[in-house]
């Protein structure tokens, strides 16, 4: 918490906090209170307005979403249950401890992070389909096993935490985790063992306390997406008659005639039911000292000492589920003529790369990717370190209220943000209509609470003294931060960087009513060749993708930032 | 005897001739005319705005059959699915943005959602061509292709004759076992049957819808209550489900799902449930596909966009879409571009129409049944 004088000092900062606090509203706030506004209009496409509560009767009148909303709630639980202990262990292990090629096991949990859902998750069908599966039939094979089917299901709620936790569960928390750990002064592990503290305890006693702020985030940050989570169900929970609320939605914004009021009144649910965590990780991250550097800070990795191997061992056994063995497969399904069929007397060909590489939209798909995720990119830093730092070091009055406005962006589902971004541009801003300027802005929209989020609980954790230090030495607000703030928080930034990089050339549901033709993206391509279904050729498109947010992690290798991909 | 005159009599009648055909061109001309002064502004308009269905293969033949016929006028072509690109579409109009020439898209949600606004204008208002309009040019006749209720505004130029119910896969299933759809309900299929998710737009509620026709709302209940049927949204699943014998019955598959699956050389016992076995006998259908055309009204291009009308609907676009995109077109003289020889339209036969409006809201009345009926939500 920033002390009463760097708060007087911040003082006359206030026209600026005040001026970010109304660009925020009227970006995030704004789209929404159309959205909501038109929720109550209840009359057909090209009638005379009509207003009432139609659309709120029929979305809560319908008992299957209360089914849908507890199915999301139980598959979160479930998934956390596991992914939570593995996360805080990995991302403590990977920036804390000796572990040998810490920075390679950080870049394959990123890896994870940028490979193609729908391709991963066909992947893990063709190795655990309950009757085709080659996983389970390489089992029933096995003598004294007499199975018509099986062992494992796939399409079964726990083939559904199995996918969830190989794809994201565990390694977007992870890396979220690893920066934090990393500013973690090993001062404080010393004191706990020299006070006779083993490593266990001192990580439940003295790393985990420490890190709440940034758990609590990362938490929050998971809870409010899993309600937009949608693409593995679809896909494996459908089937066993699994739906949940994310499916829901798609189900609303898919029909003949899109349900945008419905969907509106069901994304109002959802930020009624997270509201409350929301306001307590904002008074839980101000109210308490979670200072872990500070001008003496000093960081050094603990040894595993004998425990060093097996340790590796267990950390590269998660890898190969959530990032190699994944990876694998969109390689493999690329060059197959059809993805799992292995028994094809000729299974393999470049069709697929041939097809793609042809396609006369390629090259304008890459390039406005690039111009897009790349702008995204740099403005999703500079948005979340002057928000995070209003949120975190400075008494703004109004600061709460902007806290839990930069969660709403990650309440809305996609498709309704585009919409009502559509609404406002075409209200007030119509020049920006159909430009990629705007696809940027938006992108930026969405991702802007995992970016803020993440560099405001990092910020919690630096110690005043160095900014106090600068001012009373008489250097400005904007000289304090860019050389004292941000130094120690390079990493963070190169992962806020990289992370609305990797969310903004993936992202289709907040540009696709934005988007056209011109300013086609390579994730628009990957969604034309799926709807063909030209399913191998999405996933080379998807790889491209992969490739082209590999080279942009490892630029920034290149420049050596405190990515971890050294 | 020979006249002497007679080659002079020849020339004569041969000039007269001459001056007839040169008189019957001149007859057309008017729509000559108009096409060169259509063809003339639309030069000046410099780009036609189109939006259609998403895919590789659509996108390259509206791209390059328009490119071919008319390299001096640009294209911008938008695919995306018709809620989405729709829903962007009435936003704008309310704004007074009127950024689009022409929509292609399928039957739903399109007449649920241009008409209603006004933002189609009458499609005969923007064809030239005599030829492209003419009855024997088309199965059924011009007309029949409108899918709209006011008939005049939507236009299917494709279509497939019947319909398909899905697909069994022969290598797991007898032709003993199964050869009509009441064999569906007999108990060796519990758990056999997988369906396209019917609430959903597109063939799988259509073929359904279908089905019920012949054999009521309570029969098809049953099925879903009784077999176990598992829904699927997705394509690739249920193709895969089929040829790997998991699931060998499916229900509403489209025809390009799995058509790559047996080109590859799987699925080779596949048979395509069509005919009167699995609907009835309640005579021919038709329907078209997410192809269906119209033209807007205060286009910013009205002339371009009349231009890619006439296009579209010609002999030639008809080949090289059927071609592209494995579909049939009304259009008379052009070849099935469906390997399956079922599907192909018969000039000389009387189709209704499968896939029009009316037909539509049937499918939405059926939806609300089965979501009543708590097997699929």
């Amino acid at each position: 918490m920033p002390s009463l004088r760097v708060a007087r000092a911040h003082r006359e900062n206030h026209l600026l906090y005040t001026a970010v606090f109304v660009v925020v509203a009227t970006v995030v706030v704004a789209p929404l209170l159309f959205l909501i506004v038109d929720s109550f209009q209840i009359a057909a496409p090209g009638a005379y307005p009509f207003w009432g509560f139609g659309a709120w009767r029929a979305a809560l009148g319908n008992s299957d979403i209360w089914l849908a909303m507890w199915n999301s709630v139980r598959l979160y639980l479930a998934t956390s249950v596991i992914a939570w202990p593995v996360a805080i262990v990995l991302a403590w292990v990977v920036a804390r401890t000796d572990i040998p090629g810490q920075n390679w096991i950080e870049f394959l949990l990123w890896l994870s992070f940028f490979l193609p859902s729908l391709t991963v998750v066909m992947g893990w069908v063709t190795l655990i389909d309950p009757s085709t599966g080659l996983f389970n039939q390489a089992i029933r094979r096995l003598p004294f096993i007499n199975l018509a089917s099986g062992p494992f299901d796939i399409y079964s709620f726990w083939g559904l935490v199995w996918v969830h936790l190989g794809q994201n569960a565990i390694s977007i928390k992870t890396i979220l985790l690893i920066p934090a750990f990393r500013n973690l002064d090993v001062y404080m592990e010393e004191a706990a063992q020299v006070s006779g503290a083993g490593l266990v305890t001192t990580l439940r006693r003295v790393v985990i306390p420490l890190m709440m702020p940034a758990i609590i985030v990362t938490a929050l940050l998971s809870f409010v997406r899993l309600w937009q989570s949608f693409e593995i169900e679809l896909v494996l929970g459908i089937p066993q008659g699994f739906y949940v609320y994310g499916t829901k939605i798609y189900d609303l914004l898919n029909v003949q005639v899109p349900e945008y009021g419905q969907a509106t009144v069901l994304a109002v649910l959802v930020i009624f039911v997270t509201f409350p965590f929301m306001v307590f990780q904002q008074r839980f991250s101000v109210g308490r000292r979670y200072e872990t550097i500070t001008g003496r800070a000093r960081r050094r990795p603990t040894s595993l000492a004998r425990a060093k191997w097996p340790v590796f061992a267990a950390v590269m056994g998660i890898a190969l589920i959530v990032s190699i063995l994944p990876m694998v497969a969109v390689l493999v399904a690329t060059f197959m003529k059809v993805f799992g069929h292995f028994e094809l007397s000729e299974p393999w060909t470049l069709n697929h790369w041939t097809q793609v590489l042809r396609d006369p939209i390629l090259l304008q798909a890459v390039r406005n990717t690039i111009v897009i995720a790349g702008s995204a990119a740099l403005l999703s830093v500079a948005v979340s370190v002057v928000v995070a730092y209003i949120l975190a070091r400075t008494r703004y009055r109004l600061r709460g209220v902007l806290d839990v406005m930069t969660w709403l962006p990650q309440a809305l589902p996609g498709m309704l943000m585009g919409l009502g971004v559509l609404w406002i541009v075409l209200t007030l801003f119509k020049p920006l209509y159909g430009t990629l300027s705007l696809l940027v802005i938006v992108t930026v929209v969405a991702g802007m609470t995992v970016g803020i989020q993440i560099v405001k609980s990092n910020m919690v954790q630096l110690g005043t003294e160095l900014e106090e230090a600068a001012r009373i030495a008489g250097a400005s607000w904007f000289a304090t931060l860019l050389k004292v703030v941000l130094p120690p928080l390079v990493p963070v930034l190169v992962l806020v960087a990289t992370f609305s990089f990797v969310a903004a050339s993936r992202d289709v549901s907040n540009i696709i009513l934005l988007a056209s033709g011109q300013s086609m993206t390579l994730a628009l391509l990957q969604l034309d060749y799926m709807v063909a279904p030209l399913w191998e050729s999405a996933t080379v498109v998807a790889l491209i993708m992969t490739l082209i947010t590999t080279g942009v992690a490892l630029v920034a290798r290149a420049c050596n930032l405190r990515l971890g991909v050294r | 005897m020979t006249e002497r005159g007679g080659p002079l009599r020849l020339g004569i009648v041969l000039g007269a001739l001459v001056l007839l055909a040169a008189g019957a061109a001149v007859a057309q001309e008017p729509w000559r005319q108009e096409w060169t002064k259509t063809l003339d502004a639309a030069r000046k308009e410099g780009v036609v705005a189109v939006s259609g269905p998403p895919g590789p293969s659509e996108r390259e033949a509206v791209v390059t059959g328009w490119q071919k016929a008319f390299p001096d006028i640009r294209i911008e072509y938008t695919g995306a699915r018709g809620t989405q690109i729709l829903s962007k579409v009435v936003r704008e109009r309310e704004s007074g943005l009127y950024n689009w020439d022409i929509v292609i898209a399928s039957t739903d949600p399109t007449v649920f959602m241009l008409p209603p606004i006004n933002a189609l204008a009458p499609l005969r208002d923007a064809l030239i061509d005599p030829a492209v309009s003419d009855d024997k040019e088309w199965v059924g006749g011009f007309d029949q292709g409108f899918v709209d209720a006011a008939r005049k505004f939507f236009y299917s130029a494709t279509g497939s004759a019947g319909m398909s119910l899905g697909y069994v896969n022969r290598d797991c299933v007898s032709r003993e076992a199964f050869s009509k759809s009441d064999d569906l309900l007999k108990p060796e299929f519990k758990g056999k049957i997988a369906s396209h998710d019917p609430l959903l737009p597109g063939s799988g509620s259509r073929s359904t819808w279908r089905l019920t026709v012949d054999k009521g709302d309570a029969w098809l209940k049953d099925l879903y209550t009784g077999q176990d049927v598992t829904f699927s949204r997705d394509y690739r699943q249920l193709t895969e489900w089929l040829v790997g014998c998991g699931k060998p019955i499916v229900i509403g598959l489209p025809s390009d799902a799995f058509l790559q699956m047996q080109k590859a050389g799987l699925g080779k016992n596949v048979e395509a449930l069509t005919g009167p076995a699995y609907f009835g006998d309640h005579g021919l259908g038709w329907a078209g596909a997410n192809d269906d055309i119209g033209w807007y009204n205060n286009a910013p291009h009205q002339n371009a966009a009349k231009l890619f009308i006439n296009l579209y609907l010609s002999r030639d676009f008809q080949q090289l879409w059927a071609s592209s995109n494995h579909t049939d077109s009304r259009r008379i003289g052009t070849k099935p571009g469906d390997p399956d020889p079922n599907t192909g339209l018969n000039p000389k036969l009387i189709y209704a129409a499968w896939g029009d409006e009316a037909s539509i809201r049937q499918v939405k009345a059926l939806q609300e049944k089965i979501m009543g009926w708590g097997v699929v939500q």
